[in-house]
């Protein structure tokens, strides 16, 4: 193995990739996404259940992962922080689906994708 | 509650407008997307954004303005000054600016033969300038567009000598909204979406509340304060000149979702933000043609959105949605406003298929008119201004 590589493996080891306290929500890490289109398309590509089983872990843990990112300001948040609040905004980009619309397409609604965020 | 439930109370007041059928030729004709082209579009201001798009010096946007062929440059120069130009090099006529946004401190170039302008717009440099025949660089800066701007938002005037003042042309909503805090909302997201519809199909279809209980039942369907049969009303509506705003209260004591009751809870950051420019609780200006502004004060925070409804063709449009929120004191606000932008998009799509649905009704000619009832006395009044205005100009 390179020093490289060596150095690389060190450094992920040392940083995990959520906050040790959230350290359970690993599972849902491919929902730590952005920009916003990037959760769109993720929520677009997921059956109804996976939004669902996501949602449910998520949502319980939402009152404590708000407190633990008061505390970091825009621009200063670690990776793994920066992580846990892109979780947040996934949780707020799949709810409508499962609290109102109860159901995986908004009904009666155009392609989400064709709302194209500008730049 | 300040909404008056009383059934056919606006037509009362703007007698004048009358209650009969309007002709849905309008939303399918090539010869009257012709006319708005050269006596509305060509002739009206149009507003292009806002002074925060270019916010430093060398700072610009592009806006097309497409059933005009325009290509706005909206730049800020060394000097401080906003200024509108056409995006079009004065050497042989190329589109300019290629990027819908950027900066470009001191200068801009044309990427054909590298002709250099000013962030002012003047001629500055010209490669193997000898080589030309009594050109004067002076004489050959990018060509102005007339623009105004109030309270931050950039107009633009196509006809190099406008009938009427900015401030003329916007009368009773610069009054009513002068001194308005747009610039403490920043803009957080723009969306853009390409309709199979004709610009007025989309802007009639928000131009009023009737649809809200039955359209938008399953997000909004319950958030506006209804009669005991669950009809909207308006809780005021002026018409002016040429705009209008009406106007709503949200309902109160709803049950939020499980995700609303978090991001509401009380987070130690509070700070009220009320505007007293507004009129209801959900102010929709309409302004003539094409662009409406959206104030809506939720609890003790006050946010808007813009709609431009952009002509592509008599039966394509582009719809340009941007929201925008003062900053947010706290990860909790921020996340609320999330919410809200991601539920406002929602909702929103809803309004895009219905728009699409509604044209291709509309240009089969199965109907020669259009119905509308009390709380669609706007879009009555926004289709009297769009003729009289065509009528008045074409008579000149």
């Amino acid at each position: 193995m390179s020093l490289v590589g060596e150095a690389d493996r060190l450094c992920a080891m040392a940083e995990s990739a959520l906050p040790e306290a959230f350290a359970d929500l690993a599972p849902w890490l491919d929902w730590a996404l952005e920009p916003e289109r990037a959760r769109t398309e993720k929520r677009e590509a997921s059956s109804m259940d996976e939004i669902r089983a996501f949602y449910d872990a998520v949502l319980p843990r939402l009152d404590e992962m708000i407190r633990h990112l008061e505390d970091f300001r825009d621009g200063d948040m670690p990776a793994p922080a920066h992580r846990l609040y892109l979780l947040t905004l996934s949780l707020v980009e799949v709810a409508n689906l499962v609290e109102l619309y109860k159901r995986r397409e908004a009904v009666e609604a155009c392609d989400p994708l064709r709302y194209v965020p500008r730049r | 509650m300040k909404t008056v439930m009383r059934e056919k109370q606006w037509a009362e007041k703007y007698p004048a407008l009358g209650t009969g059928p309007v002709p849905t030729e309008p939303y399918f004709s090539d010869e009257h997307y012709a006319l708005e082209r050269d006596l509305i579009f060509r002739r009206t201001w149009i507003n292009v954004g806002r002074v925060d798009d270019v916010p430093e010096p060398g700072d610009f946007i592009v806006r097309e303005i497409a059933i005009c062929k325009v290509s706005v440059l909206v730049m800020r120069g060394s000097d401080g000054v906003v200024r509108c130009f056409h995006n079009v090099c004065s050497h042989r006529g190329n589109t300019l600016v290629l990027d819908e946004r950027g900066s470009c401190p001191g200068s801009v170039y044309c990427h054909f033969h590298n002709w250099v302008y000013s962030d002012t717009g003047q001629l500055i440099r010209v490669p193997d300038e000898e080589n030309f025949f009594d050109l004067d660089k002076a004489e050959h800066g990018l060509t102005p567009i007339k623009s105004d701007i109030w309270e931050g938002f950039v107009f633009v005037h196509l006809d190099p000598e406008p009938a009427e003042t900015l401030r003329e042309y916007l009368g009773g909503v610069a009054e009513q909204l002068d001194g308005c805090p747009f610039h403490e909302m920043p803009l957080m997201q723009t969306y853009l979406v390409d309709e199979r519809a004709n610009w007025k199909v989309g802007l009639d279809a928000q131009n009023e509340l009737y649809h809200f209980p039955f359209q938008h039942r399953r997000v909004l369907g319950d958030a506006l304060v209804t009669n005991d049969k669950k009809q909207c009303r308006y809780r005021d509506l002026t018409l002016y000149d040429n705009h209008s705003v009406w106007s709503c209260e949200f309902k109160r004591g709803q049950k939020p979702t499980a995700l609303a009751t978090e991001l509401f809870k009380f987070d130690g950051f509070l700070r009220a933000f009320t505007i007293p420019q507004m009129i209801g609780e959900f102010d929709f200006f309409v302004i003539f043609p094409n662009f409406v502004i959206l104030l809506y004060q939720l609890g003790s925070t006050t946010s808007y959105l813009t709609y431009h409804f952009w002509p592509l063709a008599v039966d394509r449009t582009t719809w340009e949605v941007s929201i925008y929120f003062r900053e947010p004191l706290s990860m909790r606000e921020r996340l609320r406003q999330e919410y809200f932008k991601c539920t406002y998009r929602d909702t929103l799509q809803e309004d895009t298929a219905m728009h699409e649905t509604l044209q291709a009704g509309l240009a089969s000619g199965a109907k020669s008119h259009v119905i509308l009832q009390d709380n669609e006395l706007a879009i009555r009044h926004f289709h009297r201004v769009l003729q009289d205005r065509i009528g008045a100009r074409r008579n000149a």
